[in-house]
């Protein structure tokens, strides 16, 4: 028995933090809202079985006091609305943040979990399973992403990958830009870009995509399915999982931002075979989706 | 707007949201289960040809594809293509967007042909071994599911032009208009081609041989070896509208063949048979869906099919002036309604799968007759009407335990004329990891007789003298139990391949037999087939694709005496190369060893073995819209038919060469 104490000792210290954020009380604070809020909330509650969620919906100030009457130890605030009430009545609570879109959104008391994909798992993804393309091409309003430019190329370099800029600063350059840059680029990157990722810009790229044979590369599923070869995608039920995991972590290192780390590589075959692109993927990936 | 989540974060809410477009075509629609399946994970060997190969293989018509798919050999007779499926003849099933294309007016026919254009299909999928579990009776040996394209598939518009050394000439068309939430698309297509079968036209050394294996060479019969041109129409629209669609199908065709031996007797042969089959389609139907949880689809579809064939004889019997004077034609009407309804509960790790796919069908034959001596039209000489249910009532139930899929399900058959069938189906995929896939299958099938054969059909029989089909109201349906093993390999685009080995046994397989002039058709002994398929396609590096299948192949008697009309092997290969951005070369062969005669049909005897070469190559100048592709078949082609088999004391065996190299032209423009 004795020779047994040290090790249950051992077993109860490794415990202790489980037992105790086991015992937290978690309030997923979502807004009403599109179907990746719901996953992501399940995700969260996949760390935090006793989770309650409070949906937001008429009076903030008081849908703040309901959450306060639960006396949580972690909040995690899915969608803008969450995100407003938590920092304007919550600010004294761990708050884990996700489906921020912008930076000037983000308070210096929470966590929050970035709205896209790292660029270095972006093209890590290109780099593993499109073999081939090296030059990727990436249409951006230099004055909205000249930031996510920089990032996607230093991610590049150590892959052998490079980026070619395509600049517009406006709708009508996009056309007259693609056009030049067909024959520079073995893919087209899409990012957030608020000038040129619209849905009319986007579908029409798609389209000359296809007439040009090059493949396309989204950020979020839609892509895939509107014609994109790849798209690589947050896992939103990843990313709940990710904020119990960030709670249950660090529940107090507020201001820290952190990249999704769950994505979802979505390969639309259909698009492939058309284009004649290559994909090497093993379809034995849990992380890979196909669209045959 | 931006594209994606962040739409739905700006304003708050998703009325726009992005995931809701096209989410169910994540998994492709599979034969194998009627449901949404990745094909590595379908319980079954599937080939899945996509439109890319058909262009780029230069497949034009469902026989040249199934030619390239391992268990599949087409042999082509005088009157069209057979297909061979495992050994067997004529046992397929074709589904056109989930409408089994079955006809009462000739129920073993299998439309491979130029009657259906590939131009508007976006895929296809083979699917072998037994399928009545799940889609009735006559998926007895294999399932090609022909998948038309959508708005999604083409810009606005595409065009497909072709001409060709054997008086081909055809124009293609489809065009597509999807503004939110509505789709429609529209293919057209028309073909005139001087017959089918073009190594017998003008070949007058060339035998046929009447029943009893008397040989008359081609020109005796015709007088003049030639041949009318076929021509093929065709004009599909489908129009999308949320969760409802409405597709509708025409199709039309006057096909002539060199010459019929439509009963393999001794008096009833001609030329020029002549086939016409207008066919419409009506489907429409909605899809319903209850979170992730439930997903309901129902179909409502109309198929009707008129025919009109004409057979002229060749009475060898009269005198010179009468000979070439008799006719025959088949007139016939059939409508089917039905509807097909199915329902899928998904609960976790099983999806429930229930269905039923009834139709009610109204057939109507007749024949006229022209006696050759006299002139005399008889019509309604014979005359049948047919009204017949058939429906088939199916569950399976797939569980996914992660590496391991098990799906078993079951159908009940019935159909007015045949006993109750009831067709289990069973298969375990196993994934092993880096691709590697296991799979057994066990399954059961029933095919039903042709309904000629069961009330009897005749065009002379009330004339007195030729030859008919008598009625055996006593035929049962055929069936038939296979079990499959096997392994794949899928890696994304850059390879698949699978190995295969089957086992069948059949019960009342349908023979045929003529006696005194008259067919007659019986279920036969049991059979044993039993087999090995493999496949495969590598693109080993951006500009190179290479594919390839072989089959080993036997159908036995219990007796062990081999039996049927297929090869023991046969196989092809072929390979793309990119030479240039705008150049693709591309060539494939085709081969077959010794291969016995189907029983009744030459009298007993082989056909050699064979090799044929044909090559294509593709241009696409960069930056147009128009591709261009000139292919040469039969560059190499080792006598097609080696020899027509010999009887002793009465033919000799006759040399047949292949067919003359044949080139074409085909341009393609996408706008």
């Amino acid at each position: 028995m004795r020779r047994l104490l040290p090790a249950a000792l051992f077993i109860a210290s490794c415990l202790t933090p489980v037992a105790a954020w086991a015992q937290q009380r978690a309030v997923v604070l979502r807004s009403a809202g599109p179907s990746p809020y719901q996953e992501a909330a399940a995700g969260f509650r996949e760390g935090y079985r006793n989770a309650q969620e409070v949906i937001v919906a008429g009076n903030r100030e008081q849908l703040a006091n309901r959450v306060r009457e639960i006396d949580p130890d972690i909040v995690f605030a899915i969608g803008p609305a969450a995100h407003d009430v938590s920092t304007r009545f919550l600010s004294d609570v761990p708050v884990v943040n996700a489906f921020i879109s912008t930076p000037e959104d983000r308070s210096g008391s929470a966590i929050y979990i970035e709205p896209e994909v790292a660029a270095d798992v972006q093209l890590r993804r290109i780099h593993n399973t499109l073999p081939g393309r090296k030059r990727i091409g990436v249409m951006f309003d230099p004055e909205e992403s000249l930031e996510r430019i920089e990032e996607l190329e230093r991610a590049a370099a150590p892959l052998g990958l490079s980026i070619v800029r395509i600049p517009v600063e406006r709708a009508g350059q996009i056309g007259p830009a693609f056009r030049e840059a067909t024959s520079k680029i073995d893919a087209l990157l899409f990012i957030p870009d608020a000038t040129v990722s619209t849905k009319g810009n986007v579908k029409e790229l798609l389209r000359r995509c296809i007439v040009e044979r090059v493949p396309v590369i989204g950020y979020t599923q839609w892509f895939a399915d509107n014609g994109a070869v790849l798209s690589v995608s947050i896992d939103y039920r990843g990313l709940g999982r990710q904020a119990a995991d960030q709670a249950k972590r660090a529940p107090d290192a507020g201001g820290r931002v952190v990249s999704p780390q769950a994505v979802i590589a979505t390969y639309n075959m259909r698009a492939a075979r058309k284009l004649n692109v290559i994909v090497d993927v093993d379809f034995d990936d849990p992380s890979v989706r196909t669209i045959e | 707007m931006l594209v994606g989540p962040g739409v739905a974060w700006a304003q708050g809410a998703g009325d726009d949201d992005p995931f809701l477009l096209g989410s169910d075509e994540q998994l492709s629609y599979s034969a194998a289960t009627r449901g949404l399946e990745r094909p590595q994970d379908a319980p079954g060997f599937l080939v899945i040809v996509y439109e890319r190969d058909i262009r780029e293989r230069g497949y034009r018509t469902l026989a040249d594809l199934l030619a390239d798919v391992p268990g599949f050999f087409l042999e082509r007779d005088e009157r069209g293509d057979i297909v061979f499926t495992r050994g067997l003849a004529q046992t397929i099933l074709v589904v056109y967007d989930g409408v089994p294309l079955v006809f009462d007016t000739g129920r073993s026919e299998i439309p491979v042909g130029e009657e259906i254009s590939l131009a508007g299909v976006r895929s296809v999928e083979v699917l072998r071994g037994p399928g009545t579990a799940l889609w009735g009776a006559n998926a007895f040996n294999g399932i090609v599911y022909i998948r038309t394209k959508d708005a999604v598939d083409i810009g606005a518009a595409h065009l497909l032009a072709d001409i060709g050394t054997t008086e081909r000439a055809g124009l293609a068309g489809e065009a597509a208009y999807s503004p939110d939430n509505f789709s429609i698309y529209t293919a057209a297509r028309i073909l005139r081609e001087r017959g089918p079968l073009r190594r017998f036209k003008n070949t007058p050394e060339r035998f046929v041989f009447l029943g009893g294996g008397i040989g008359v060479p081609v020109s005796e019969i015709d007088g003049t070896g030639e041949l009318d041109p076929s021509l093929y129409a065709e004009v599909l629209v489908k129009a999308r509208w949320k969760q409802s669609h409405l597709e509708v199908r025409y199709s039309d065709f006057v096909r002539n063949n060199v010459l019929s031996s439509h009963s393999h007797s001794l008096l009833q042969y001609g030329r020029n048979e002549r086939q016409r089959a207008p066919t419409l389609l009506v489907l429409g139907g909605n899809r319903w869906a209850y979170q992730q949880l439930l997903t309901a689809r129902t179909d409502l579809f109309i198929l009707t099919r008129s025919r009109n064939d004409s057979f002229p004889l060749y009475r060898e019997d009269l005198n010179a002036e009468h000979r070439r004077g008799g006719l025959i034609r088949l007139r016939g009407g059939e409508i089917h309604v039905g509807v097909s309804a199915q329902g899928d509960l998904r609960l976790e790790p099983q999806t429930i799968t229930a269905g039923v796919q009834a139709s009610l069908n109204n057939s109507e034959v007749a024949t006229d007759f022209i006696d050759p001596v006299t002139g005399t039209l008889s019509q309604g000489a014979v005359a049948q009407k047919l009204t017949n249910s058939v429906v088939s009532a199916y569950v399976q139930d797939r569980v996914d335990l992660g590496r391991t899929r098990i799906t078993v399900g079951t159908s009940v058959d019935k159909q007015s004329d045949f006993a109750l069938s009831v067709n289990p189906r069973a298969g375990v995929v196993t994934r092993l990891g880096k691709g590697w896939i296991t799979k057994a299958l066990y399954g059961e099938a029933i095919r039903t007789p042709d309904l000629f054969d069961v009330v009897g059909i005749s065009g002379g029989a009330a004339a007195g003298d030729v030859v008919g089909v008598v009625a055996n109201p006593d035929l049962r349906s055929e069936k038939a139990r296979t079990a499959e093993i096997g392994a794949e390999y899928r890696r994304g685009t850059l390879a698949w391949g699978s190995a295969a080995a089957y086992a069948s046994s059949i019960e009342g397989l349908i023979e045929r037999s003529a006696n005194a002039g008259v067919v007659r058709a019986d279920n036969g002994p049991r059979r044993f087939a039993a087999g090995f398929e493999l496949a495969g396609q590598i693109q080993p590096t951006q500009r190179v694709r290479l594919h390839g299948a072989y089959t080993l192949s036997r159908v036995f008697d219990p007796d062990g005496n081999v039996v049927g009309g297929a090869p023991t092997h046969f196989g092809s290969v072929g390979g793309a190369y990119d030479v240039l951005p705008w150049l693709s070369l591309y060539a494939t062969a085709r081969g077959a060893t010794e291969r016995p005669t189907l029983d009744g049909d030459y009298g007993d005897g082989n056909f050699g073995p064979y090799l044929v070469i044909d090559a294509r190559a593709g241009v696409r100048p960069q930056g147009w819209p128009v591709s261009f592709y000139l292919g040469v078949e039969n560059l190499l082609n080792s006598q097609y038919d080696h020899r027509n088999p010999s009887i002793p004391g009465r033919n000799p065996a006759v040399p047949i060469p292949g067919d003359p190299i044949a080139g074409y032209l085909m341009v393609e423009g996408r706008f």
